[in-house]
This record gives structure tokens, C-alpha cells and sequence, in this order.
């Protein structure tokens, strides 16, 4: 069985329809002002924020404790053509202090860059070569078959557990019977470009604090790919991944939380993981994660609002689309002043042309108040905090020269995001009409 | 582990209590700006009772060469403030969030009007003078950059020459009839547009050449 996906693509009905909601935006902001139209996106925004930072001052910290024996561990790891990475990530494994028994499984699904012929002669790790390319989920069924350890460790073949990871996070698994998994605090392996930088203090803030501030309220939303670490008896219980979902780390969660579990998180498990350097690549990237997650809710739609799956079905469920769906609002908006700047900045400087060039002030190109601007400051500020405290999460200094970067993250890159948003689901409109054959 | 759903409460009031704090400054913020903006256009308006009241007493009494070199103080002490008040009243109009500046622009357009044809009285009673009244057609801040260029270049003419006095109207105005008439009587059509010895200017005028339609004294 598996899942096609009718229809095509229509770039030009997705085109229509952001313009359509751009101008819907542009005239509400006309006729009421600006201010106005950012408000109540922004009070969701705020609650959520607020909502999870008093989760996160409310948390009571966990056990410390160690199990007495440390389970077997059979660390996974799916690999496609990932000759430039794979070799650091079994590495970094291998040079784990996990003080059980380790194995280490690598699938290759079907690489052609010659990654294959390098597993195979590997010290210390079980290779498993499939034939054909059957996506990461089927690899990841796959040694599971084969895997003996009590706790399975998926991990991406792009990222980088630190000596201590695996400890600590089985530490944390085995600290409530409950517990179906446990996520780690992924962090951006050397944020060298600007792009990584941006994106790292997005790792930072959402597997740094909103992990930890979901956790508090047994809400955790992701199993993330680049690693978690699951009991094995979970995954058997469940039927392993969901092997015709593009986001298969979502749907496993999802899915554990169906099945009565818990998913811890332990900050302390550091994983390095590589980013997208390329707008397209994190372009691609975020149409697989928005759009999976479109697929998600409406395969697990019983999980909206409904009591019985607790905070995470009627709190961080339904907010997570809400904050989007603000977001999106938000972006639209602040493009709509940056767009009527830049048609009032081509205006001025045409006549600044023909009146001969002379001039250099542009004091009317900001058309904020200073209350505006107050008032927008104000209403960032537990935002502010949240990058704050992901940085001690992250046990990270937190460095002023830092500054600029965490403000293109708030204004430039949750547009950006917003937009592949709004991307994805037209696409998903577009191309909605999975069936299962 | 117990969740504690006393958090959300919490969150609602926090958000509550923000929402709260941010209204107030931005109100205050604002309130104060309009204030000072206010006073300022009282005194431009008491400036122009004083400058009104020496123009009657000069032309009851024929009194006009002490009193010119008086009233062409008074008048240019006046033509200062009020191309001063003219940005920061476009400037709080389109940026004010909650307090509208619509009647105090049109206090100030009226005044502005007023102290246009003041200068005008002035010029054919005193005589002689080198004064160049230029009137100023412009529409809404946002919406006409040239305006915002011309009105840039009209600053660094009235920084240069002495002589130069600028009077800036909104020709989109609605609910000032004095103004509808104006732009009627020197039928602007588009803005920018600049009048000078009550000739019209629809393009825009470079530096130079305002300052040789005017004659510039430096």
C-alpha cells in the first residue's frame, strides 16, 4: 500500500490566492490602521508565549537519578547518499561514555554516491544495504527487525551526539515507566553562515525552551529526526514508523501519545545536527515538515481539542496552528509597510532625480510613531526572554554581538517561514487529495 | 506529574496586564506628544492675534513706517513656527494610533492661511520688500513622495535665502473650506504644486530654480 498523491501543482491558483489574502490584509490596514491588524495576532502570539514561559518557571525539575543497569541500546541510523556525513556521525557514536551495551545499525537506503561501500567496511558497525531507496521510515522498520537493544536511538546520518547524550537521555527515559521516548536538545552543528546562525537561534529557542516548557505540561509536539531515543517495546507496540509519512519523527509522537505514552525531553543530551545553508534547501526542508504536518492533523484529527490526549490536544495542538496562522497574519502585514516603504522610497528617490540629486534626508521613509514602536517593543518582550532563557537551557553565553542576528529572526526570518507556511499549504490544497492505493 | 492548568490563568493575566501596560504608554506617549503640539499651535494662534492686531493699528493709524519693521518680526518669528509645527502635524497624522490630529492640522492650516495673507497685506502696505511668499500644494505624507522631495528642497531654500517664506497646504483637504478655495483659486490639480509671484508650478522645481524665481537673498 502506499501513498499517492493526485493533481498537480498550481503555482499560479497558490500566486492568486497570497495575492488575493496580501490585498484582503493591505485594505484592512488601510481602513483601520495597521496597529490594529497586528494586534490580535499578536495577543495569540503573547498568550502562547506567556502560556509557556509560565509552564516553564512552573516546572518542577526531574530526577537526577541514573537506572542501576543501563538498558541495551542499538543506536539507528537511516543514511541516503550521505558520503560527506555519515562517517562523523558513527564516529561521534562511537565515542560515546554510554556505559550499557551499544550497537550500531546503519541503513543505507539505496544510496548511489558510493556511501554504501563505505559502511561496509566499518569497524563496529552493523551495515544493512537495501536495494532500492524506500524512505526513511521503511529504513528505520527495517533495522528495527534486526535491532537487539531494549532502547532504540534514531539518529539522523547529518548529526552529532556528544559523548554523553545517550546517557543522559536513557537516564531520562527511564525515569517514569511512562515514558514512550525521550527527545534531545538539537543544536545547530557550526553555525558559520548567517542563514545557520539564524537558524540556530531558532534550534535554540524551539528545542531549547518551548521543548522544555512542553514537556512541563506533557505536551511535547515532536520526536524529533535528527535523534530521539524511543523504548523498543513502544515502537513494537505501535508498529514501528509510519512508513507513508513525510514526517515521520510528527507522526511517531503523535502516534506514542494515542498509545497512552509519554514523551520526556532532557536538555542535557546535546546533538549536533547539520542545517540547510540555502534558502533552497531550507525551502524544501520546511515544505516536507509544514506539509507533513498538514497530513498529521488530518490523520490524527481525533487528537484536536480532545480532552483526553490532555494539553497537547487542546492546548499545544490547536495553538500551534493558531501561532501559524498569526504568523502568517503578521507577515503579511509587515510586508505590506515594508512593500508601501520601498514604493514611497522608489517615489522620493525618482524626484530626488529630477530635482537633481541633492537630497539625503529620508526621515519619511519610517512611518512608525514612537508609540507604535514602544508599544511593539513591549509586546515582544517575553520573546526577548524566550531567546534569553533558551540560552541557559542551552548553557550558551549569551553575547550581545548576537543582537543582530536575533532581530533578522524576528523580523525577516518569521516572515520568510511564515511565507514557506502559507507555500505549504497551498501546495497541500493544490495537491491534497492523497489516496491510498 | 501533576500539571499545574493554573498556568494558563496566569498566561491570560500576564497577556492581560501587557496588553494593559503597552495601551498606556503608547497612550501616554501619544497624549503627550498631542499636548506639546497643541500649545505650540496656541501659540502660533496668539502669534497671530498679535501680529493681526499690529497690522489694524497700522493701517488705523497710518502708522506704517514705525510699525513695518515691527510687524516683519513679529511675522517672521511666526513663519518659523509654523513651518516647524507643519511636520510634526503630519508626522503625528500619520503615525497616531489613537489620537486623531484632524482638528488641530485644520487650526493650523487656518492660522497658516491667515499669516499668508497677512504677508501679503504687509508687502502692498510696507511697500518695498524682498519678501517671496511661496505657497505649497501637497496630498498625504505616504502617498506623494515627490511632495516629501519638494518639501525637502523648499527646507534648503528657506535655509539659504532670507527672503523666502513658505506656506504648505494639503490640496486633498475636505472639511477646510478656505483651503478647497485656494486650490480652486489657483487651480491645482496635481500635487506637488508651487505658486510663486501667483504663478503655478506643477513640475517640480529644482533648488536653483526657486531660488531664481525668487530672487534669493543670502
Amino acid at each position: 500500500m502506499s501513498l499517492q498523491i493526485k493533481g498537480k501543482p498550481q503555482p499560479l491558483v497558490t500566486l492568486a490566492i497570497l495575492l488575493a489574502i496580501g490585498i484582503l490584509i493591505g485594505l484592512t490596514i488601510k481602513s483601520i490602521g495597521y496597529f490594529w491588524v497586528m494586534l490580535v495576532p499578536n495577543i495569540f502570539l503573547v498568550v502562547l508565549t506567556l502560556s509557556l514561559l509560565m509552564a516553564y518557571f512552573d516546572r518542577q525539575d526531574p530526577s537526577k537519578a541514573e537506572p542501576a543497569v543501563y538498558p541495551s541500546l542499538s543506536v539507528l541510523i537511516p543514511s541516503y547518499n550521505s558520503k560527506s556525513t555519515i562517517v562523523r556521525t558513527i564516529k561521534s557514536i562511537q565515542a560515546s561514555d554510554y556505559p550499557g551495551k551499544l550497537e550500531i545499525i546503519a541503513v543505507d537506503d539505496g544510496s548511489t554516491d558510493g556511501s554504501r561501500e563505505m559502511l561496509k567496511g566499518m569497524k563496529g558497525v552493523t551495515p544493512l544495504l537495501l536495494d532500492k531507496n524506500g524512505g526513511k521510515a521503511h529504513a528505520l522498520n527495517t533495522a528495527m527487525k534486526i535491532a537487539k537493544g531494549d532502547v532504540i536511538a534514531c539518529v539522523d546520518s547529518d548529526s552529532y551526539p556528544e559523548p554523553s547524550a545517550f546517557r543522559k537521555a536513557i537516564a531520562a527515559l527511564y525515569r517514569d515507566k511512562r515514558n514512550g521516548a525521550v527527545t534531545c536538545f538539537i543544536r545547530v552543528d557550526k553555525p558559520d553562515s548567517l542563514l545557520k546562525k539564524i537558524q540556530d537561534i531558532e534550534y535554540l529557542t524551539g528545542f531549547g525552551f518551548s521543548q522544555m516548557a512542553t514537556s512541563a505540561i506533557e505536551a511535547i509536539f515532536v520526536t524529533p529526526g535528527p535523534t530521539t531515543i524511543f523504548r523498543k517495546t513502544a515502537l513494537d507496540e505501535l508498529g514501528g514508523f509510519d512508513e507513508e509519512n513525510i514526517t515521520e519523527d510528527l507522526e511517531i509522537a503523535w502516534r506514542l501519545r494515542k498509545h497512552g505514552y509519554r514523551i520526556d525531553y532532557t536538555p542535557e543530551a546535546l546533538i549536533y545536527t547539520d542545517v540547510p545553508n540555502t534558502l533552497g534547501s531550507l525551502f524544501k526542508q520546511r515544505m516536507r515538515w509544514y506539509r507533513g504536518k498538514f497530513f498529521n492533523i488530518r490523520k490524527h484529527s481525533d487528537m484536536l481539542f480532545n480532552p483526553k490526549y490532555g494539553l497537547f490536544g487542546v492546548f499545544v495542538l490547536p495553538f500551534s496552528f493558531s501561532a501559524e496562522l498569526s504568523g502568517i497574519v503578521l507577515s503579511f502585514s509587515f510586508l505590506y509597510l515594508l512593500l508601501r516603504q520601498a514604493i514611497w522610497f522608489s517615489g522620493f528617490m525618482a524626484s530626488n532625480i529630477a530635482l537633481g540629486g541633492s537630497l539625503t534626508d529620508l526621515t519619511g521613509m519610517i512611518g512608525l510613531g514612537m508609540s507604535a514602536m514602544v508599544m511593539g517593543l513591549l509586546l515582544v518582550s517575553p520573546w526577548f526572554l524566550v531567546v534569553y532563557l533558551s540560552h541557559v537551557i542551552g548553557r550558551k553565553k549569551f553575547k550581545i554581538e548576537e543582537t543582530p542576528v536575533i532581530g533578522i529572526f524576528f523580523l525577516f526570518y518569521g516572515i520568510l517561514i511564515s511565507f514557506f507556511y502559507c507555500i505549504s499549504f497551498f501546495q497541500e490544497i493544490n495537491r491534497s487529495d492523497y489516496r491510498w492505493k | 506529574m501533576e500539571v499545574n492548568k493554573g498556568i494558563f490563568i496566569k498566561a491570560a493575566v500576564a497577556t492581560l496586564a501587557l496588553f494593559a501596560i503597552s495601551l498606556f504608554v503608547g497612550y501616554s506617549i501619544e497624549s503627550d506628544n498631542y499636548s506639546r503640539t497643541e500649545a505650540r499651535v496656541s501659540q502660533l494662534e496668539s502669534g497671530l492675534e498679535t501680529s493681526l492686531l499690529f497690522l489694524m493699528f497700522m493701517q488705523t493709524h497710518n502708522q506704517s513706517d514705525a510699525m513695518c519693521s515691527v510687524l516683519k518680526s513679529q511675522l517672521d518669528d511666526s513663519a518659523q513656527r509654523t513651518y516647524d509645527l507643519y511636520g510634526i502635524l503630519e508626522q503625528g497624522k500619520e503615525t497616531g494610533i489613537f489620537i486623531g490630529y484632524q482638528d488641530l492640522r485644520n487650526k493650523y492650516f487656518l492660522a497658516n492661511m491667515q499669516f499668508y495673507l497677512m504677508l501679503r497685506q504687509y508687502m502692498q502696505t510696507c511697500g518695498n520688500t524682498n519678501l517671496e511668499p511661496i505657497l505649497f500644494f501637497y496630498t498625504a505624507y505616504n502617498d506623494c513622495p515627490s511632495c516629501v522631495a519638494q518639501g525637502r528642497v523648499l527646507d534648503s531654500v528657506r535655509a539659504e535665502c532670507s527672503n523666502a517664506r513658505v506656506y504648505a497646504f494639503p490640496a486633498d483637504v475636505q472639511d477646510v473650506t478656505m483651503i478647497k478655495y485656494f486650490t480652486k483659486y489657483y487651480q491645482v490639480g496635481r500635487t506637488p504644486a508651487l505658486v510663486i509671484n501667483d504663478q503655478r508650478y506643477d513640475d517640480l522645481l529644482t533648488k536653483d530654480r526657486i531660488e531664481a524665481l525668487i530672487n534669493c537673498s543670502k
